[in-house]
């Protein structure tokens, strides 16, 4: 009778243990096979013992039903071989070890009628329980790849079905930079988080150096005419003044020429094209680009290269920047010594920055606080698209996780009212072919906003006063002329600019807020400047 | 005597038996993934695709921006025990106890996103039988007053951010009205004066028209009433409207259960044509007049910035 229900326990204790294999080796393959093999075992002795009972098969029964009961407690209590966790407890738990437990007693008292085989049976047991924990603790050392991977979920692997497949390669690539290579010295203003550099292109003093040498060469055009410094002065936040750019050869470009600043923290480059978000990729559309033409350098590559090649000074610099290469002046270097250069430009100590982050609370006048207050209020929204340290939400640096890249349409055209923008101008349409992006544009940084005039991406209005009463209205409404047609109705205008009042004392003081963010030190620092000022021989030919 | 231990054994595994078929059993194992859904109506929201029949207009639109933010998520069990869910710490999705919930992948209109979707919240509870379900809608204060720059993610995305003093969007569900009535401006648009702008495309008219229709309708759902000196600075004290709603859902399996969120239920009733300015929809403004019936639809009072009745007759959430 006892023997016989000791085998049916055992028995049962194998099924379970067998059942949950597959579970278990999911998520730590050792558990796996130690449940399959112990079940396996189980139902076998069962089998066994039933047919030629003996008591060498009563003692390791024993060690059978004894010892896992025992390796059961040491794992729960003590540590787990091949995992970080206890397992649950659950059905399956309390099945088999009452399944085992039983069991064990049986098969004690089964012996004969008297404590003593009982004491013997326990030390059985627990003999072999210790045995076998030791024996997996050991195995786990020796063997960790068959323990539990631990923040993968393995077999629920739930977690990452909604993740898709979307690669996070900004994100692997941007976070995981070498910092050992990085030696240049940010000087990041307070607030302000790292910029994403690819790992490809770390930071050095060297490079950057090197880059802000090449930024302001008139070399690096064909005709020798102009620098990239052309188009984008210092004293005014690295823009020109004019509405729209004027090339190497003369060319104008439909385009007004954008701030650098902060030009390291875009999540997009240039003014609406969402593939280009490396500085490496942009800068060889300035260099090379033929429509239009700007440093125009395409059809002279190697003519405007060998300038560099053969100058003493390059030779050395390019040498410094790119120690491990023999030939380092090459297109490639070059270019990733200006990426280097425009990473370098960061603004963030106006007024503004010494208010909110240097605790300075006289840095802001009350009428710009006031301002401030209004451009941060849901009347104006201004904020929803230029918000955040550097005052867009294109945005991106090395704690963002997830790739916003907007362009909106602010009510600038509507000709004919078909939505439509001036041919040439029409924004991120131009890339997608997308009717609904017809006039979407990044939003650019409003550091610097006061010195980066005129406005939107074609220059086409002149004050900061005339942009804030712009978005007042909600739009441009053009009467005449071949671009006529109300802006405020163009069907793809963000929701962000329905328009607003203000009073004339609300308009200066928004305007007053947006100058504070002027940064005087960025636009005089030394480490951004012409190094050739000066020594007028040394970039003209 | 071994005759009456053994019995004594069988009696207790009968009545553990007994014990077991009687009580509940487990639904979980104790690894969770709740599964959320945002609707339309019935309908699964993405981007770039039109729902008709919205709000008490009747309304056509399209989403332009479609996250939220859910933290402090408890199970509970039949007796009423709450057990709070263990979530994992992605770096990604999941910060602490707050987890945020993303139906847009940026494309079409929703020019405020980015590419990721995530519809689920990962975590561990003990092994047991959950029969409902609590979260709180929104970041709590501790955390709802980071900097955006710095913040871990999923606290990190500008776009769900307001600024130091108002802390995160909660929500954030842009609509575009695909039909929004349009009388047209034209009249009153007469001779501009404006002068010609700087590449000559003529006159322009810096009049702004009263009539001009809305075609947007916002939720920004987050805290107000939050001091300190200015937006740039985050509030030492709790806000005080914090506009976080607690959810509690019955019925709720975690082996099946789905959390719907409807924009159709929590906009009957509401006329999205009857919209005001400044902003179009409500930003949890309490003097906007989009705000009283939203607030209404949440359970949340708006003067008071808390639940009504503990949210229970929300119109937002629901499981199916």
């Amino acid at each position: 009778m006892l023997r016989f229900l000791a085998i049916v326990c055992l028995f049962g204790a194998g099924v379970v243990h067998l059942v949950i294999t597959p579970y278990h080796y999911g998520h730590a393959p050792a558990h796996g096979l130690f449940f399959g093999v112990l079940g396996i075992v189980q139902m076998v002795w069962a089998g066994v013992f039933w047919r030629w009972p003996s008591t060498a098969l009563r003692v390791s029964g024993l060690a059978l039903s004894g010892g896992v009961v025992v390796l059961w407690v040491l794992t729960q209590t003590v540590a787990i071989p091949f995992a970080d966790q206890p397992e649950p407890i659950d059905w399956s738990l309390w099945t088999s070890k009452l399944f085992e437990f039983v069991g064990f007693v049986m098969l004690a008292l089964s012996g004969s009628p008297t404590w003593q085989p009982i004491i013997r049976a326990s030390g059985v047991g627990l003999g072999v329980g210790v045995l076998m924990w030791g024996g997996g603790l050991g195995g786990a050392v020796l063997f960790p790849q068959y323990g539990h991977a631990s923040h993968d979920h393995a077999g629920h692997d739930h977690a990452h079905h909604d993740h898709g497949d979307h690669d996070h390669s900004a994100e692997s690539a941007y976070t995981d930079v070498d910092l050992d290579n990085e030696t240049y010295n940010w000087q990041l203003p307070e607030g302000f988080p790292l910029p994403a550099v690819p790992d490809d292109n770390p930071m050095t003093e060297e490079k950057v150096e090197l880059g802000r040498f090449l930024f302001y060469d008139q070399r690096l055009s064909a005709n020798q005419t102009q620098s990239c410094s052309s188009c984008h002065f210092q004293h005014l936040a690295f823009t020109d003044a004019k509405a729209q750019a004027v090339g190497s050869t003369g060319e104008v470009h439909p385009r007004n020429a954008q701030t650098l600043t902060n030009v390291g923290y875009n999540a997009t480059l240039t003014w609406a094209n969402p593939t280009l978000t490396e500085l490496e990729r942009q800068i060889l559309v300035p260099i090379f680009g033929e429509f239009p033409h700007e440093l125009g350098v395409s059809g002279h590559e190697d003519e405007v290269l060998q300038r560099f090649i053969d100058d003493p000074m390059y030779q050395e610099r390019f040498a410094q920047a790119f120690p491990d290469e023999a030939d380092p002046a090459t297109w490639n270097n070059l270019v990733q010594a200006l990426a280097s250069f425009s990473r370098a430009l960061i603004s963030g100590n106006s007024p503004y920055d010494q208010y909110v982050y240097g605790g300075d609370k006289s840095a802001l006048s009350p009428s710009a606080i006031r301002g401030l207050n209004l451009f941060m209020s849901e009347e104006l929204e201004c904020h929803h698209c230029h918000n955040g340290f550097n005052f867009t939400n294109s945005t991106r640096h090395r704690n963002t996780t997830f790739k916003d890249t907007p362009f909106e349409n602010t009510g600038l055209y509507n000709i004919g009212g078909t939505g439509a923008y001036p041919r040439g101008n029409t924004g991120l349409h131009e890339i997608t072919g997308n009717s609904e992006d017809m006039g979407r544009f990044r939003p650019p940084t409003l550091r610097n906003i006061e010195l980066t005039g005129p406005y939107m991406h074609d220059g086409s209005i002149e004050t900061l006063e005339e942009v804030i009463r712009f978005y007042e209205d909600g739009g441009r409404n053009i009467t005449t002329g071949p671009h006529a047609g109300d802006g405020r109705l163009n069907p793809n205008k963000s929701g962000f600019v329905p328009g607003f009042v203000l009073t004339d004392q609300e308009r200066a003081d928004v305007i007053e807020f947006l100058e504070s963010l002027t940064d005087d030190q960025f636009i005089t620092d030394p480490r951004f400047s012409d190094p050739f000022a000066g020594e007028s021989a040394a970039h003209t030919p | 005597m071994i005759k009456k231990i053994v019995t004594l054994f069988f009696g207790a595994v009968f009545v553990f038996v007994l014990a077991g078929c009687g009580g509940a059993a487990n639904n979980t194992e104790g690894d969770i993934t709740l599964q959320f859904a945002l609707q339309a109506n019935g309908e699964d929201v993405a981007c770039a695709t039109e729902y008709a029949g919205i709000g008490a207009g009747g309304n056509t639109i399209t989403f332009t921006d479609a996250r939220f933010y859910v933290s402090n998520i408890q199970l509970i069990a039949a007796d009423g025990t709450e057990t709070p869910l263990e979530l994992e710490q992605d770096g990604l999705w999941q910060h602490e106890d707050v987890a945020l919930l993303d139906f847009e992948d940026g494309s079409g209109g929703c020019s405020t996103g980015n590419e990721d979707l995530r519809s689920v919240v990962v975590g561990t509870v003990p092994p047991g039988r959950y029969t409902q379900v609590k979260f709180d809608l929104g970041v709590p204060f501790e955390l709802n007053h980071l900097d955006t720059t710095v913040a871990p993610s999923p606290l990190n995305l500008p776009a769900m951010w307001w600024n130091w003093q108002a802390g995160y969007k909660f929500v954030r569900i842009d609509m575009s009205l695909a039909d929004a009535p349009t009388e047209a401006s034209d009249e009153g648009m007469a001779e501009g004066e404006g002068g010609d702008s700087a590449i000559g495309e003529g006159a322009t008219d810096p009049g702004h028209s009263p009539d001009e229709p809305l075609t947007s309708w916002f939720i920004h759902l987050g805290s107000t009433g939050c001091e300190s000196t200015d937006s740039t600075e985050p509030p030492a004290e709790p806000c005080m409207r914090p506009n976080l709603s607690t959810i509690t859902l019955d019925n709720y399996n975690p082996e099946e259960s789905v959390i719907i969120a409807d924009i159709g239920s929590l906009l009957e009733g509401i006329n999205l044509n009857e919209n005001t300015p400044q902003p179009p929809g409500c930003m949890s403004g309490t003097d906007d007049p989009d705000c009283p019936d939203l607030f209404d639809s949440f359970a949340i009072d708006l003067t008071e910035g808390v639940c009504v009745d503990d949210c229970a007759d929300q119109a937002f959430f629901r499981i199916d």
